[in-house]
């Protein structure tokens, strides 16, 4: 049988890394460069079924970052302005206290939900608080059952930067929460006073100057 | 023959799939063995670490001289294409259009969870095909950062993508 798979002899793997892959589904290798990778597509299937998966995202991506340039709208609005972005999305000046107006209601609903629970539906019996621990490094996001109050440990927050800035998004990008962290001795502490409903979550840690040093993903359940 | 069948069959079947459609793709992948058997046999291939690379070579011809017949053969019905017939493309493959239409949605979906800055990160890779050195020089950069930036848009493309077929994709727009 030959030794189709075989590497240079000298330990290397032949198998090619995403990066490598990618490249070659983009079509920006050279052809010296993408040579050997079609030579080995052609006997290694486990490649070829990477190639599939990345090829995938990569197209994906640039097909709707050229359909949705990004807006030339100011980096770092409030969150307040974002919010209102998010919900008025045509843009043009919108009235402060319409947003406020909305939000209140909204707050007021949440309230009387989650406090009285009966008088729109079942009762929830939610923990009083959960906590999780975060790290930007980590591969699996960690999840936390829904509470009414969730405090976050960001445990690899760097130390020098403040005053830091933590916003934390829904998995759609819908801002949620936006506040001061307070420094311990196990990391930055954040805590959001109010339960956050079922999905995925991304805090995100900013700087004193608005450039974003950390993301934290992390899932609420039921 | 059948050795060859073994090792090499899928990866010509698959370059002459994505390339080429699904039309006549037996006979072509046949074509390209038959090539390589004769290369062999007349004594051509004395040296196996060169096989592979002739493999290639002859796909590579095979995909060029059959799109070669497709745009000459188009170029001469030009005349019915203007009045009854239509010659549709070989390529056109509605439920890949479909699938397309799906990664898009998710896409779109992953890039409105990330900063602005991670998105222009990715637009200097995707769209503007800017080199990933520079885009680290330029953006303040670590490689393991860009590279962290990609693989976790990269879950999260594949996370969605699990769980709005599981959800039989709700929320897609339709039509």
């Amino acid at each position: 049988m030959l030794d189709v798979l075989g590497g240079s002899g000298s330990g290397e793997s032949p198998h090619r890394s995403d990066d490598q892959l990618e490249l070659y589904a983009l079509d920006r290798l050279s052809e010296t460069e993408a040579i050997p990778i079609e030579e080995h597509l052609i006997v290694c299937e486990a490649c070829r079924h990477r190639l599939e998966e990345v090829a995938a995202f990569a197209f994906a991506m640039q097909d709707v970052l050229k359909q949705h340039p990004q807006p030339a709208t100011a980096p770092n609005g409030g969150w307040f302005q974002r919010l209102a972005q998010s919900w008025f999305p045509s843009g043009g000046a919108v009235p402060r206290f319409a947003v406020a107006g909305a939000f209140a209601a909204i707050v007021l609903a949440a309230g009387l939900y989650w406090g009285g629970g009966s008088r729109f539906g079942a009762s929830t019996t939610l923990a009083q608080v959960a906590s999780l621990q975060l790290s930007a490094m980590r591969g699996e996001m960690g999840s936390v059952p829904a509470a009414r109050e969730l405090d976050l440990l960001l445990t690899d927050a760097p130390s020098s930067g403040d005053p830091f800035r933590v916003e934390l998004v829904s998995e759609t990008g819908t801002p949620v929460w936006n506040g001061r962290p307070a420094m311990n001795s196990g990391g930055m502490e954040i805590k959001i006073a109010r339960p956050l409903s079922a999905g995925v979550y991304f805090a995100r840690l900013y700087d004193a100057s608005g450039k974003l040093l950390h993301e934290y993903g992390f899932r609420i359940t039921q | 023959m059948e050795e060859l069948y073994a090792i090499f069959g899928k990866g010509i079947r698959y370059f002459l799939l994505r390339n080429l459609g699904a039309d006549e793709l037996d006979d072509r992948v046949h074509d390209c063995f038959v090539i390589v058997t004769q290369a062999i046999q007349n004594g051509d291939l004395r040296d196996p670490a060169r096989l592979m690379g002739y493999v290639r070579t002859v796909v590579k011809r095979q995909i060029a001289a059959t799109i070669d017949v497709a745009v000459t053969r188009r170029r001469n019905q030009v005349d019915y294409e203007e009045t009854l017939f239509t010659l549709s493309d070989w390529k056109d493959d509605p439920e890949r259009t479909l699938l397309q239409q799906q990664r898009a949605e998710i896409a779109r979906r992953v890039l409105n969870g990330i900063s602005r800055r991670d998105r222009e990160i990715l637009d200097r890779f995707y769209v503007q095909e800017q080199p990933q050195e520079q885009i680290c020089q330029e953006m303040g950069l670590s490689y393991n950062q860009f590279r962290l930036l990609k693989s976790r848009a990269k879950a999260r493309f594949g996370e969605l993508g699990k769980r709005l077929t599981a959800a039989g994709i709700p929320g897609l727009r339709k039509g």
